[in-house]
């Protein structure tokens, strides 16, 4: 497989994190090294959201550990520019996929970034992002960690 | 995109040609230095959260981000 961008859901962003699954975090890094990663600016709302506020706890003792923690999580990441055109298709996929408007915008830059993977851990936004994209474009992280052990990616 | 490169030794040293249509000396070092720094930035960032020991419970990931989502 060969893709030039990934297009990543803050469920796999915070998931390639976890300490006790080496082979999601590994293989995130191997896209990271090789390939543009993406995600719409909501991503640092909601990563910020869930570690200052939502689950502290689970990030680190302090508030400086918390602030490092988002930043190191967002760290690579770049944030896609906003374009006026996604507010109606992110309305289309709303309505005809059956997602929240939140997810309709991580798979618009998906759909809208030609030959683009869309990482998802939520199950829901995959079959999504599978009938919208193709399965192939559509990956949660044991996916991903299975391509690159296959030296596929 | 695949580059080759061919290297030859002359008096002078060791030269490198570059072996692709559409590219200048410029463009590979770049492309060089950019994915260099792509993969020190990938590296660091999985090294400084690994240091962390992060665990989540499992399914975290699709769940706090559905938690962020759903009305």
């Amino acid at each position: 497989m060969s893709a030039p961008v990934f297009v990543v859901d803050t469920s796999a962003l915070i998931d390639s994190l976890q300490a006790d699954h080496e082979a999601w975090s590994e293989a995130f890094a191997h896209v990271q090294a090789r390939y543009d990663v993406l995600a719409p600016l909501r991503v640092v709302y909601e990563v910020g959201n869930i570690v200052h506020r939502k689950h502290p706890e689970a990030f680190g003792k302090s508030l400086e550990d918390r602030q490092q923690v988002v930043a190191e999580i967002l760290q690579g990441v770049t944030i896609a520019a906003w374009e006026k055109e996604s507010v109606a298709r992110a309305g289309e996929i709303t309505e005809r996929h059956g997602v929240t408007y939140y997810d309709a915008t991580f798979l618009d830059l998906a759909l809208a970034t030609p030959g683009s993977v869309l990482l998802v851990q939520d199950e829901k936004l995959r079959e999504a992002a599978a009938k919208a994209l193709g399965k192939e474009r559509a990956l949660s992280l044991d996916h991903l960690a299975a391509a690159v052990k296959k030296g596929t990616l | 995109m695949s580059i080759k490169i061919q290297f030859r030794e002359t008096n002078e040293g060791i030269t490198a040609y570059i072996l692709a249509s559409g590219l200048n000396a410029n463009d590979v070092a770049r492309q060089a230095f950019e994915e260099k720094v792509r993969g020190m930035m990938a590296r660091k960032r999985r090294e400084s959260l690994a240091k962390r020991r992060i665990r989540l419970p499992k399914g975290a990931g699709a769940r706090w981000t559905r938690e962020e989502r759903d009305e």
